[in-house]
């Protein structure tokens, strides 16, 4: 079948060998991440249940920046809605309302407020599917990407990619069962 | 009749037009009427949607006001005052207003029976004739029964019709003015049975005992022209109104001082100031005889009304030759009193016009005694009962009814199913007033024509015409017999035509005034007659009952005598003083209701002589705690389908050759029930809220409010002219309630019956605020006609959110139907609520009343906020005019509002107030000017000028 | 274990489950056969929307009429009913957005279930000012897009268009982060299902992977929604306090109404939380999660803004007869002993007495009080809106207009039939949804574990 998560990947990138560790606990999948990385691994992901505090910066994992999206779609929504009142109350057809003058501008600032935050709620989660490639799947398969389907339940999975022959499946192995991990798996993977 | 949505559109209504015209009367009798002529100018055929004016004479009721119809597309869309009449002066009534919808009523006699039966008119002429014949053999008296006949014409035929059966005309006034006393008070001392003139603008002092002139009265249009006049005039010479009566009229309330007097005190009142006035006449010729008559009068009264009566009676004599004082009981004595009153102050000649007497009241009661009488006695052959419903508006009607059907030849000519109609055994159903043609005559010296605007709707005939039939006359075509006559009367032979033309067209000429002959002096006017009425007087109070408790029976503004109760728009018509509608209501005085436990709504069961009538209660500050008002006029067969028990003309009662209506004695106990009263207005009082002004003098200003312009924090928005405003004389303003029905007429108000009356879901685009003040027992009324304001800074505008309402670069606060969703937010914002929400559809059933609608204003679908528009449909028709007219000028542009073109006071001004010689920036300067709530900065359009009260030592008004 | 907690650690959830078993645990409403509790109640919860259902088609058939309004009131049950569901909605966002930005970990059990309030509670709230119009097929016109009637646009200086614009925009941005929450735990459910269920939630839970970077942009897309949802949910009730704040009628016309709105909108929100959890808590057997602590927090929530709203009354009293204009002290002297009084003191009692009790912690931790403190809140606070709506209007400035207001059945059924679309919808909500967010749950734990060992 067709890799349903091929969008995690660039096309056409070769089949690598993966190792995977299972944890129970968050604080042990941090501490193997800080050594299997020290022991010159290359941690390619980790997956957990919930999100594992420190775990951006043990895999040093760049910040992002989905804030400046958020600016964005405010600032357009702003100006959207501002121009829009200013040119239907003063511009195109002009009213007499109440006697006040069309350019009435302390009226507009409720609805220029509530478009900016619209559009800026848009642009937040517009960004963050379109970065993680979050879109509905029409069959309910999980993502290839996921090593074991239990990381969304209570498992935490370390995901160690195989990079050149310097590396020790034994040596992992032994690592693995150090750190404490209950199950170390290995198997091919489209990355 | 085919089915019909709900609510008509304007193309809808079109359409519905049509099927009205196929399901209710041929085609044909809408195209414009032969021989009518259009008011000044000369008709041109008929283009749709233009309007054409006849002038014409309202037959709503005897005072005969001239009539300004609007005809549209062939029929007429709405009445108006006819500027040029010399007693209306382009005044209406409410009641002349609703006419129209009278005109278009499905109701309507549509064809003459015979025994029930449907007949041809020639089946009809042919079964009277016969009868008249046998009548005439049996040498059995004729009757012929009607209100008093103000068209000589008219009066003519019947007595020409009578005179071969040697039959007698008997005149009656139904209602409670009849002023049979009061002509044969006249008869006595000027020899001739008719009321002589008054002349308010000649008054300083009017003195009024339980007389309602501007109310429900012989002329009130007349009468409240005049009234406003003299009070305009009031500030170059001082002028009071004091008003003596037990039940609260509209002249009362209106009145500077109301004094509350039962009849008996009034009549002793009377009594007491004709001797004091006499003994102070001296030398005047009977004034010895009658001061002599009268020593031991005026006896048996407290300190305070002697002090009181003192007071007037300085008043009275200072006033000499400048006061008038009138009575409008049915009562000789209290009438001979007044009238030698006015005689001994010299009021005669001055501020009273016995010269040219007024003729639109002729009913002697004795007549009607007399003819009674006899059709009890069953020496009557046969009666024509004219526009009259005696079974209803009599006392024992029941009995009259059984007399009418065992009488051989029983004819009623009226254009309604009335009670009496059901008792005769001929009905000629009778064509509506704008269907026929007339003249009348209601004053000596004035003479005005009446001409048809529509052709006949139903198989009707004009009432003329029966007797011109039945008295085998060859012409017996209305129109024509009445050229004849005026022809004859005038002796222009070849000339007439031509002048006919003109008359009709004005709707009256001086010659035919000129041709007239005055009705004949009676000899044997007696002075000594007079004072033997006088002398015969019982000084002492009559008896009064157990309780104390005596009914004076009235008439209410809207309903007047009850002849027009089955028309919906006066059903609703709130009352200016009770504010209720839909409902009688027994008025009670506060005090009075205290002693009886009684509050607003609880039913009351009225006892008079074994008669009793059950009412609602409706508290009335001012009504004498001694006096219950009962509303005449319902419960009549015609009316609009309420309880026949509700017909308080079963309480009056005969006494010798007089009619009593007035101070008859009566027992009142609660019988527990209660229902809740369709109340235009809860609250009575302004709560100390400065929102209605009256003052001392017509020169005064009014405490506490400032004449500053409102500051704006906006540019001026509306710089061009015009700038349409309104200003409202709250000292002209009755309180009459014609502007509300011309309101109604003019922009398609729905009615919407008691029920949502009860739920305060009135559809009044103009109302009038009723407000008491001052002391609670006996409080000043002030009249606050409320529309809407058109804010300039319009509270309304800013909150609708769909730009549904919105203001015009002239003023105008425009409301656009059909963009409105609905959301009432304007309703809540507006600070004078006179928004009204169509809070269902309002059909209007029966095809033909569907042409009483104006074409030019859409009548609105349910969900839609309304309002008042200013008229904005005759502005823009005046625009349009002025446009064609090639000048972009509104100056001098003549824009008259429909409640201003009616209001029989003027008391409306309406024009564009950036022109600064205008009426309006005229009247704002005025120092009783005052906007409503002026200081919530909203900017109205709509100035009114502060109550005067004119007091010996005046009390101040305000809100408070 | 209660004792072995640090001080400065509460315990959230109790008897440290494992996390496998808090998966199960939550996702059992979602796995078994509904039980006879919640049968019942939603059998009964769904009869009253079909009331409301036909009874909102009799009135737009028949017209406003149907109503008990008239001249003089304009607005009744319909506004008042719409205020109080906007209010309701309100302490949903509070706590999943402003909790969130201050840390609150207390949060997390009770965030799922209120934001889910916040989103029927506005359902409820905006179909009133739909069907209170008199002519609802036109309700379209109110928003601004091209049309042929003349280029007329809508009047954008109406409170009642704010209105469309913040409620419009406060559902969408309450909806996008009620669902941008539940994606992980749908991608729980995706997880531990088969068949229909596994292709739903998989397809609901966007191809969620759970990974490091995914996690990463997830919360701080989260945090930022969080800290548009705070000014937004502010702005959404000082908005509706527009409609009346902005108007001209005495007792409407005041400034203090936005913080006033905005107090009494989270305090009968909470009110509204509590009855929910409550009743969840006993339907779906969660005493684990839904603790003493969580019920303790949002008692002193609904002191405090008890407080805030009392303060809020006097507040209006002393203006009223400080700023001594006539019509203002009327109206306030009516609203105390006018025909409406009994109205006034009811929300008096309600509101500003009864959060009094909660001084008490033994109050604040029982149930039955709790529960009954909750209902009388809500229905004081009902009464807050009612009072402001009805008892202006009814008497405002020209005596001569003065009128008074019966709600007819009708209006009635409606309010029971709004009351029925909620819980309706609550009730399949918390069949269908996590109504405890795992991965939130799953985290507080967590931490709590790691605090109470490093308090070892």
């Amino acid at each position: 079948m067709p890799p349903v998560d091929s969008f995690l990947a660039p096309s056409g990138s070769p089949r690598r060998r993966i190792h995977t560790l299972a944890f129970e606990n968050p604080g042990a999948t941090l501490e193997a991440v800080h050594r299997l990385r020290a022991e010159g691994f290359e941690v390619h992901d980790v997956f957990s249940p919930f999100p594992l505090h420190g775990m951006d910066e043990a895999l040093g994992l760049a910040g992002t920046r989905l804030g400046f999206a958020t600016l964005v779609g405010g600032l357009f929504g702003a100006a959207i809605a501002f121009g829009f009142q200013v040119w239907t109350h003063a511009i195109d057809w002009p009213l007499i309302i109440g006697g006040k003058s069309p350019l009435a501008l302390p009226a507009q600032v409720p609805v220029s407020f509530e478009l900016t935050i619209l559009c800026a709620a848009f642009a937040t989660v517009g960004g963050l599917f379109v970065r993680r490639r979050l879109f509905p799947r029409l069959t309910g398969e999980r993502p290839l990407a996921q090593p074991d389907p239990r990381v969304t339940d209570d498992r935490f999975v370390v995901l160690v990619v195989e990079r050149n022959a310097s590396f020790s499946p034994a040596r992992f192995r032994e690592l693995g069962r150090a750190l404490g991990s209950v199950e170390i798996v290995e198997g091919w993977r489209t990355l | 009749m085919s089915k019909t949505p709900d609510s008509p559109t304007r193309r809808g209504f079109l359409t519905l037009f049509g099927i009205g015209g196929a399901a209710s009367l041929a085609a044909c009798k809408r195209d414009p009427v032969r021989y009518a002529l259009p008011y000044l100018v000369p008709p041109e055929e008929i283009t749709p949607g233009v309007p054409v004016k006849y002038a014409s004479t309202c037959t709503a009721c005897p005072a005969a006001c001239g009539l300004l119809v609007t005809v549209l597309d062939g029929r007429p869309v709405k009445l108006e005052g006819l500027p040029s009449h010399p007693l209306s002066h382009g005044g209406l009534c409410a009641i002349g207003q609703a006419d129209i919808r009278a005109l278009y009523d499905s109701g309507r006699l549509q064809a003459p029976t015979l025994g029930g039966r449907k007949v041809s008119w020639a089946v009809l002429d042919e079964e009277v004739t016969a009868r008249l014949a046998e009548i005439r053999a049996s040498k059995k008296a004729l009757y012929v029964l009607a209100p008093t006949l103000t068209s000589p014409t008219m009066r003519e035929a019947v007595v020409r019709f009578l005179e071969p059966y040697g039959g007698t005309l008997v005149e009656h006034d139904a209602g409670t003015h009849r002023s049979s006393a009061a002509l044969e008070a006249a008869e006595l001392l000027t020899g001739r049975a008719l009321l002589p003139a008054l002349d308010i603008g000649k008054a300083d002092l009017l003195l009024c005992l339980a007389a309602d002139p501007i109310g429900t009265g012989p002329e009130p249009v007349f009468s409240m022209r005049a009234l406003a006049d003299r009070r305009r005039a009031a500030a170059a010479r001082p002028f009071r109104h004091v008003q003596v009566e037990g039940s609260v009229s509209l002249t009362g309330a209106n009145a500077d001082e109301r004094w509350p007097l039962s009849a008996a005190e009034r009549r002793g009142l009377a009594l007491w100031l004709l001797s004091r006035v006499a003994t102070a006449a001296g030398a005047a010729p009977g004034a010895a005889a009658v001061s002599e008559a009268l020593t031991t009068s005026g006896a048996a009264r407290t300190p305070e009304a002697q002090s009181r009566s003192e007071a007037l009676l300085v008043e009275l004599l200072a006033a000499r030759g400048r006061s008038l004082v009138v009575s409008g009981a049915n009562d000789l004595v209290e009438q001979v009193a007044v009238a030698l009153l006015n005689r001994f102050l010299g009021n005669e000649g001055t501020t009273l016009d016995p010269a040219h007497p007024s003729l639109v009241r002729r009913g002697l009661d004795r007549n009607l005694v007399d003819f009674l009488a006899a059709l009890s006695a069953g020496t009557v052959g046969g009666v024509v009962i004219l526009d009259l419903d005696p079974v209803d508006q009599l006392p024992g009607g029941d009995r009259i009814a059984d007399a009418l059907r065992k009488l051989p030849l029983s004819i009623a000519i009226t254009d309604r199913p009335t009670a009496t109609a059901a008792a005769c055994r001929v009905v000629a159903a009778a064509h509506h007033g704008l269907e026929r043609w007339g003249d009348s005559a209601p004053r000596e010296g004035i003479v005005t024509l009446a001409q048809p605007t529509i052709r006949p709707l139903f198989e009707t005939r004009h009432p003329g015409e029966n007797f011109l039939h039945w008295s085998g006359a060859t012409v017996t075509e209305f129109r024509a017999h009445l050229m004849g006559a005026w022809q004859k009367r005038t002796k222009l032979d070849l000339a007439f035509a031509s002048f006919w033309d003109g008359a009709v067209s004005n709707a009256t000429a001086p010659e035919l005034a000129a041709a007239l002959a005055p009705s004949p002096h009676r000899a044997g006017e007696s002075l000594e007659a007079a004072v033997r009425v006088v002398r015969s007087a019982a000084p002492a109070a009559p008896a009064t009952p157990a309780d104390g408790i005596e009914v004076d029976l009235i008439e209410e503004v809207a309903l007047g005598d009850g002849r027009r109760a089955h028309i919906p728009w006066l059903r609703e018509l709130p009352d200016p003083l009770t504010r209720t509608s839909w409902t009688p209501c027994v008025r009670v005085a506060p005090e009075r209701a205290r002693a009886l436990g009684a509050a607003d709504g609880d039913i009351l069961r009225v006892d008079v002589a074994g008669r009793a009538i059950e009412l609602p209660v409706r508290i009335m500050p001012g009504q004498h705690p001694r006096v219950l008002g009962l509303p005449v006029g319902y419960g009549r067969h015609d009316g609009d389908a309420d309880e026949a028990s509700h017909n308080a003309y079963r309480l009056a009662r005969f006494e010798g050759k007089g009619l009593l209506t007035g101070g008859l004695f009566a027992h009142a106990v609660k019988t527990g029930a209660a229902m809740s009263l369709p109340l235009m207005q809860v609250e009575s009082t302004t709560h100390g809220r400065a929102i209605v002004h009256q003052v001392a003098r017509p020169d005064a200003a009014i405490e506490g409010v400032e004449h500053r312009k409102a500051e704006s924090l906006w540019p001026e928005l509306l710089q061009s002219s015009p700038k349409w405003e309104m200003v409202i004389d709250l000292d002209a303003c009755t309180g009459c309630s014609a502007c509300v029905v011309a309101c109604q007429s003019e922009n398609n108000l729905p009615v919407v019956g008691a029920d949502e009356m009860r739920r305060n879901r009135d559809m009044y685009w103009l109302r009038i605020d009723r407000y008491f003040t001052g002391d609670a027992e006996n409080p000043d009324v002030l009249f606050e006609p409320m529309l809407c304001q058109q804010c300039e800074n319009a509270p309304c505008e800013t909150v609708c959110p769909v730009a549904a309402t919105v203001h015009s670069e002239d003023g105008l606060n425009m409301q656009v139907y059909n963009r409105c969703v609905g959301t009432r937010y304007c309703e809540n914002n507006c600070p004078y609520k006179v928004r009204r929400f169509n809070w269902f559809n309002h059909p209007v059933k029966a095809p033909v009343e569907r042409l009483v609608l104006n074409p030019n204003v859409v009548y609105r679908s349910r969900g839609v906020m309304e309002k008042c528009t200013f008229c904005v449909q005759r502005i823009q028709a005046a625009r349009i005019a002025m446009r064609k007219a090639g000048h972009e000028d509104w100056r001098g542009g003549d824009v008259q509002t429909a409640c201003q073109q009616t209001c029989p006071a003027r008391a409306i001004s309406f024009g564009d107030a950036t022109d600064p010689h205008g009426e309006i920036a005229h009247l704002k300067e005025n120092p009783r000017a005052f906007q409503v709530l002026a200081e919530l900065g909203v900017k109205p359009a709509v100035t009114y000028l502060a109550r005067v009260r004119s007091r010996p030592h005046a009390r101040d008004g305000g809100g408070s | 274990m209660s004792a072995v907690a640090a001080p400065d650690v509460e315990t959230l959830v109790l008897g440290e489950p494992g996390y496998g078993t808090m998966t199960s645990e939550i996702a059992a409403p979602m796995e078994t056969r509904p039980g006879a509790g919640w049968l019942a109640i939603f059998l009964v919860s769904l009869a009253a929307l079909l009331l409301g259902v036909a009874l909102i088609t009799y009135t737009i058939a028949t017209g406003i009429g149907v109503w008990g309004l008239n001249r003089t009131i304009g607005w009744g049950y319909d506004i008042t009913n719409f205020v109080f569901w906007v209010g309701i909605g309100h302490a949903g966002t509070l706590i999943s957005a402003i909790l969130l930005l201050f840390r609150q970990r207390w949060r997390t059990s009770i965030a799922r279930a209120a934001e889910g309030m916040t989103i029927f509670a506005v359902v409820c709230a905006a179909l009133f000012p739909l069907i209170h119009m008199g002519r609802p097929w036109l309700a379209f016109w109110v928003f601004p897009y091209p049309n042929t009637r003349g280029p007329i646009s809508v009047n954008f200086r109406s409170p009642l268009l704010w209105d469309v614009f913040a409620v419009a925009t406060y559902f969408t941005v309450s909806l996008i982060f009620w669902y941008v929450g539940m994606i992980p735990d749908f991608g729980t459910m995706r997880d531990r299902s088969k068949g229909l269920k596994q292709r739903v939630y998989g397809f609901l839970s966007l191809g969620w992977d759970g990974g490091a970077r995914t996690w990463q942009r997830y919360e701080k897309a989260c945090l930022l929604l969080a800290g548009l949802a705070t000014p937004l949910v502010v702005s959404v009730h000082t908005i509706v306090s527009f409609d009346f704040a902005t108007s001209i009628i005495p007792g409407w016309h005041t400034t203090i109404f936005p913080p006033y709105f905005v107090a009494g909108a989270v305090f009968s929100g909470f009110a509204m939380v509590i009855t929910l959890l409550l009743i969840t808590r006993f339907a779906l057997h969660l005493e684990r999660y839904i603790t003493a602590v969580h019920l303790e927090k949002m008692a002193k929530v609904l002191l405090t803004t008890g407080m805030i709203v009392g303060f809020a009354y006097s507040t209006e009293l002393f203006i009223a007869w400080y700023s001594d204009n006539p019509f203002e002290r009327f109206t306030f002297l009516n609203r105390a002993f006018g025909p409406y009084a009994w109205a006034y003191w009811v929300m008096v009692f309600c509101n500003v007495v009864t959060p009094q009790i909660f001084w008490s912690k033994r109050a604040r931790r029982s149930v039955p009080i709790l529960f009954a403190a909750a209902i009388l809140v809500n229905v004081g606070m009902w009464f807050e809106r009612f009072n402001i709506i009805v008892i202006s209007l009814h008497r405002d400035y020209l005596p001569s207009s003065w009128s008074h207001y019966t709600p007819t059945l009708v209006e009635v059924g409606i309010l029971v039939g709004s009351f029925g679309l909620f819980f309706t919808c609550f009730l399949l909500f918390v069949r269908l949804a996590p109504v405890i967010a795992f991965h939130e749950v799953k985290h507080t734990v967590a931490e709590q574990m790691e605090a109470a060992h490093a308090a070892r």
